[in-house]
């Protein structure tokens, strides 16, 4: 399995990136258009499958981007592996301060907002990595 | 950590380019080694050794052993 992994070079990861997020995010607009010609109370026959199937397919798509690109930084240039091993350090203490902090907040003055503490926090841990991989590129310059 | 390594790479009139294909790794690598901004792993201190025919303590060294 090892071996199978080192060999595989995880080939059309851009591609597949940006389909994923395309079935990630098209079952949005399409369910506008399907409420449209079907009506609300039909829709959830068709919208349900649909949005099964490609947030299936985008899950998939997403996991073999992050194994893909995870193998190409660890067989890659040594540099470019401690930038990336030094943001998600920063990324990761981000997170894990932004989670208690908006525990706080939300379970004292916005319960309903703990729904989408999940969300919140991948969108911070993935602005902190890019804007740390900035940071920690500027000190190896 | 200290290092000779622009010494070693203008005796031998080699871009930094040219280091970076004979070690596999980026020129920005060797750039940030070559500013003592970022110290090699061992195994890309042995291969510099390799290319320039010496020991990686001729290389690398310690701030007080110069």
């Amino acid at each position: 399995m090892k071996n199978i992994l080192k060999n595989f070079s995880f080939p059309h990861k851009g591609k597949i990136l940006i389909a994923s997020t395309i079935f990630l995010f098209a079952p949005m607009f399409l369910l506008q258009i399907i409420i449209a010609s079907v009506g609300l109370e039909k829709s959830g026959a068709i919208t349900r499958p649909l949005f099964l199937v490609s947030s299936l397919l985008a899950c998939v798509g997403f996991i073999y981007c992050s194994i893909g690109y995870h193998f190409q930084i660890m067989q890659g240039d040594e540099l470019k592996l401690k930038i990336h091993l030094e943001s998600l350090n920063i990324a990761f203490t981000t997170t894990l301060v932004f989670l208690f902090a908006l525990i706080f907040v939300f379970l004292n003055f916005a319960p309903t907002m703990l729904n989408y503490i999940l969300v919140i926090l991948a969108v911070i841990a993935i602005i902190a990595y890019v804007l740390g991989a900035e940071f920690v590129k500027e000190k190896y310059e | 950590m200290k290092n000779t390594l622009h010494i070693l790479r203008a005796e031998r009139r080699l871009s930094q380019d040219d280091l970076a294909k004979l070690v596999d790794v980026s020129r920005q690598t060797i750039n940030a080694i070559e500013r003592e901004k970022y110290d090699p792993s061992l195994p890309l201190a042995l291969k510099m050794g390799k290319v320039f025919n010496k020991k990686v303590e001729e290389i690398f060294f310690l701030e007080k052993e110069k």
